[in-house]
């Protein structure tokens, strides 16, 4: 039998991924979109005290199964303290019982993942599938710079939209691209077409860093759109972690690679020392460390997005106050669950903003 | 002749409308206070319509500010220059009214506030998040099942001195435990004071849970008339509780600022359609674009066969 | 580890345990390894209706309500004495973890709580022996110079921390409050250990069982199997924690256990873990035997929750009463 594979959409991140089994020799089964029918379908089959992500990506797998798939793609190990370390058991069991008895291949980097898509692939060399990762890993990173760019430029746009629509012709582009010379070619592009944009830089903007749990920071469905909601409202936005650093991460139980791979965790870590002296699952204390580092960069504020039950977040989320008073940053936490409505979650949102920005531009015209 | 900045609030419970003089931002030329009634297009209409019926003219109107849970419905309805959030307006009134605050308590029907601020900047806020127990509708509803008009609420609460403990923080939980306690011989004024006492303990522990309140603290919002809560409010805290002026209008009244704000900073005319846009016959609509594969979902308000508004979509196109 | 105000700790010569959460995951007596250094120990009262409000007050209102609590304990604790311990269970056991909630406890009061105290914690790893030892070497030289009796309270704490053992001697199995059945049978009640143990948690429950004829044994009773990886039952890959593992097991046990009627699973809003665990093991409990889930806060209504247990149990004396004439 053939096998098809589907995996949790994760905002626009799929396009990479699509790539990385297409590569492999699968035949890749994408999900549609995360919409509420995706999330209905996660908030039936999942235990009720289930985490949003947990629902929105069993909804994603469910709707992808149904398109033909037979294998899910699951990224994240099966090591951790918080649930993820346990997704792709309760996945395998809740699909088997509704029905759709499913293999799962765990994405991550780790030497089981080149051993199970072996089993799948046996004509594979491992240098073939190095070579699959070394470009999965280029891709990824021009589609983080494609979206670190439009959310550069989406608060000094002068047309309203521009970026949103650069960012979406790039990645359409991006899924086309297959080898490395185009690929550095449309870096090029990417980088003069989003300089292109008509910006006014005179605009006042304010700079907010974005940390929390994981999954809300990459998709943009569970975060009703915030992204560009922020953006048009003048935030420049700066996520805290990015799937690449992701996997970084997921390597750094060899301890001392730390000091040789491109992410911040030691400082992160050391920021965080004083509130959350070890790890604690999921990014609690990273939440709690990036908070500080935003604030060392001069970020006028943060926002910490969580979902509602998910543990290592609610601890970070009672130390938040404390570190917001110690490091005089403002700091908004946001739960965020299947009922969170877009109006509630906007006027908190937009109070935040405000807040920061008459602070920092003062209204100088009084009567007249 | 008088120019003025107009501020609306439009709220689930009350639509407020402020007629703010341009010249002074301390005189407010108009404050009009309408049950909502859950159609806020209509209880605009009838507050234009008596503004009209004063003599206002929509030439006079220098801006429009906007604010309240259906503020982006009626912004794109009348042309609001400023359309933003309660808690941003709130504050902006309560500086207006006392320069000197560090602490805003606002409840209103649907949601309670409590805003922190130090030299009359917000540094804090937060929002009721979980359900309407610390809110004005919980007094509503309680209100409406002991059978005594809202406005006598508070009255009834002074009359005694000691209130039953009401537990509970949901209003379905109130309720039983309401009615417990009537069995239990308990008199209506007893029982209303202990209401007040629940819902500011609902209010202390969902909205205040670690801000630290100083004074001044500000009273504003419905629920503010309501002495009973007052006193419940200052026996918590210790504090005295200021009620400015227009408690119940503030929202309005920051939107109005908001507006002045707005107009001065991009230096041009207003974008108000006039009272009169309100009696025309809007119709809203619910619409897909299918534009590109977002497929966002759209607000359209035509006004007999012409598109007049739309909004929702994510790539700014239908917004111009 | 503590904040350095060693002076003040050694002047008081009182450490305050909260008797919540973690006061209750192993059987080793914290009591007698501060008695050694030479502290005397103090306990906060029993949970009461007032514990949960002082806590309530302190803590995130999306925090469980067994957090709550123990915000309480802490609070009523810091009026008798301004040292407290607050043990850092991290792991129970080689690869599995305690619950987040508990691994951050101590961090998490210490940058909660506004009034100022001395913490003192040390990291527990029950499964990696090396490290465990060094920090409560740390903790005990934090409390005292004399070099005997840092040995002895090591001794002690390396002698005595274990967990229950993976094996309990056939003659002691099942010592629960009974091994009668009670005047209509045997109750299987599941829970974490601070819920079965502290009865503002569970509501008093287990009394409850009493006043309706039935005996009851508690997952504690249930000792896990040697090799922990493997619950197999259910079919499944042991859940990384070390409360998951606990529970499963017990669940294990008092299905196939003849005598226990019915089993009742206590848990609490937002326990991320018991909402995977529950999805693993419901279905099949449901088919064996009569099974009854709660999901408890602190806004349970008593009234609500006793009508739930009265109709389970009322249904298992009809059902009972039944079988016996059958047979």
């Amino acid at each position: 039998m053939q096998t098809k594979i589907t995996f949790p959409h994760a905002g626009e991140y799929y396009v990479v991924f699509k790539d990385l089994f297409t590569n492999l020799g699968y035949e890749v089964v994408v999900p549609p979109s995360t919409s509420q029918k995706t999330l209905d379908i996660g908030i039936k089959l999942a235990p009720a005290q289930a985490c949003l992500p947990f629902k929105i990506t069993l909804g994603n797998l469910v709707q992808g199964i149904e398109k033909g798939a037979n294998l899910v793609g699951m990224i994240g190990g099966k090591t951790g303290i918080c649930r993820l370390a346990y997704y792709s058991d309760m996945y395998q069991k809740i699909l088997a019982d509704n029905g759709y008895p499913v293999e799962l291949l765990a994405v991550k980097a780790k030497k089981e993942f080149w051993l199970s898509v072996k089993k799948h692939h046996p004509t594979l060399t491992l240098r073939q599938f190095m070579q699959t990762i070394r470009d999965f890993w280029r891709k990824l990173v021009i589609f983080e710079l494609i979206r670190e760019k439009s959310l550069a430029i989406r608060p000094y746009e002068i047309n309203r939209g521009d970026s949103t629509r650069m960012k979406g012709r790039f990645l359409r582009q991006l899924e086309q691209t297959t080898n490395a010379t185009e690929l550095k070619a449309l870096k090029q592009e990417i980088i003069q077409g989003f300089a292109a944009i008509p910006i006014d830089k005179e605009r006042k903007i304010i700079k907010l860093g974005l940390v929390g749990e994981f999954f809300l920071l990459i998709d943009q469905f569970s975060t009703l759109n915030m992204e560009e909601f922020l953006g048009n409202n003048g935030v420049l936005l700066k996520y805290s972690l990015s799937f690449s650093e992701f996997f970084v991460g997921s390597l750094k139980q060899k301890r001392f690679l730390d000091n040789y791979l491109p992410t911040h965790n030691n400082q992160v870590y050391k920021y965080a020392q004083k509130y959350i002296t070890r790890p604690i699952g999921g990014h609690g204390r990273e939440s709690v460390g990036e908070a500080i580092v935003f604030k060392q960069k001069g970020y006028d504020g943060v926002i910490h997005l969580y979902p509602f039950s998910c543990m290592p977040e609610v601890v970070a989320s009672s130390i938040v106050p404390r570190v917001s008073a110690d490091w005089g940053i403002p700091i908004l936490s946001i739960c965020l669950d299947e009922h969170t409505g877009e109006a509630g979650f906007q006027t908190r949102l937009e109070a935040f903003t405000d807040m920061i920005k008459r602070k920092k531009y003062p209204f100088i015209a009084e009567d007249e | 002749m008088n120019q003025y900045y107009v501020g609306v609030d439009v709220g689930s419970v009350s639509t407020n409308i402020v007629l703010l003089d341009s010249k002074d931002n301390q005189k407010l030329s108009e404050a009009l206070y309408i049950r909502t009634k859950g159609q806020p297009m209509e209880s605009l209409r009838e507050g234009f319509k008596i503004l009209q019926d004063k003599g206002y003219s929509s030439e006079d109107i220098l801006g429009v500010g906007v604010t309240g849970s259906a503020r982006v419905l009626i912004g794109h309805i009348i042309g609001a220059d400023s359309i933003k959030n309660e808690i941003t307006a709130h504050a902006v009134a309560a500086i207006n009214r006392y320069p000197q605050v560090k602490t805003v308590i606002e409840i209103g029907g649907q949601d309670s506030k409590m805003i922190i601020l130090r030299e009359g900047v917000v540094v804090d806020f937060a929002m009721n998040t979980i359900c309407a127990a610390g809110t004005g509708s919980f007094l509503d509803q309680q209100a409406f099942r002991l059978n005594i008009p809202i406005e006598e609420f508070g009255e009834f609460a002074l009359r005694t001195v000691e209130p039953v403990r009401i537990a509970g923080r949901c209003t379905v939980f109130a309720e039983t435990d309401m009615v417990h306690k009537q069995q239990e011989g308990a008199t209506k004024e007893q029982i209303v004071a202990g209401l007040c006492e629940a819902l500011v303990r609902n209010y202390l522990n969902n909205v205040a849970k670690g801000k630290s309140i100083e004074e001044p603290v500000l009273f504003q919002g419905g629920v503010a008339f309501n002495q009973g809560i007052k006193n419940a409010f200052e026996k918590e805290l210790g504090v005295q509780l200021v009620i400015p002026d227009h408690f119940n209008v503030m929202g309005a009244l920051g939107s109005a600022i908001l507006a002045k704000e707005a107009i001065h900073e991009t230096n041009k005319p207003t974008l108000f359609k006039g009272f009169e846009i309100m009696q025309r016959n809007h119709l809203l609509k619910r619409v897909e674009c299918r534009d590109c594969s977002n497929a966002c979902e759209l607000t359209e308000v035509t006004v007999a066969g012409e598109i007049v508004a739309k909004w929702g979509d994510r790539c700014g196109k239908w917004q111009k | 580890m503590g904040n350095g105000k060693n002076k003040e700790l050694l002047a008081a010569k009182i450490i305050g345990i909260p008797r919540g959460l973690s006061y209750y995951l192993d059987n080793f007596s914290w009591e007698e390894f501060f008695e050694i250094l030479g502290y005397r120990v103090e306990y906060s009262e029993d949970s009461s209706a007032e514990t949960f409000a002082a806590g309530n007050q302190l803590a995130g209102s999306e925090q469980c309500f067994p957090v709550k609590v123990y915000y309480g304990h802490v609070v009523s604790l810091l009026q008798k004495t301004t040292n407290l311990f607050i043990p850092q269970y991290t792991s129970l056991e080689q690869g599995t973890y305690c619950c987040p909630k508990v691994i951050g406890l101590p961090q998490l009061i210490k940058n909660t709580i506004p009034q100022e105290f001395n913490l003192l914690t040390a990291e527990i790893d029950l499964g990696r022996e090396k490290f465990t030892k060094g920090n409560i070497l740390s903790l005990a030289r934090q409390l005292t110079w004399n070099p005997l009796r840092i040995s002895r309270a090591l001794t002690y704490f390396g002698q005595n921390s274990k967990r229950l053992p993976s094996k309990i001697p056939e003659g002691e199995k099942f010592v629960g409050p009974s091994r009668d059945q009670g005047k209509n049978g045997l109750i299987g009640v599941v829970a974490h250990q601070y819920a079965l143990q502290d009865s503002l948690l569970n509501m008093g429950i287990m009394n409850r069982l009493g006043e309706y004829g039935f005996a009851y044994v508690t997952s504690e009773h249930y000792p896990r199997p040697e090799s922990p990886a493997n619950p197999g039952y259910f079919n499944r890959r042991a859940p990384h924690w070390d409360f998951g593992q606990n529970i499963l097991h017990a669940v294990q046990g008092m299905l196939l256990d003849k005598d226990i009627r019915g089993i009742i699973f206590i848990t609490y809003f937002g326990c991320g873990i018991d909402a995977f665990l529950e999805e693993i093991f419901k279905d099949q409990v449901c088919d064996q035997k009569p099974y009854l889930g709660l999901t408890l806060d602190e806004h349970s209504g008593e009234a609500g929750l006793m009508t739930r247990i009265e109709a389970f149990l009322d249904m298992m004396i009809r059902k009972e009463g039944k079988n016996r004439h059958a047979d």
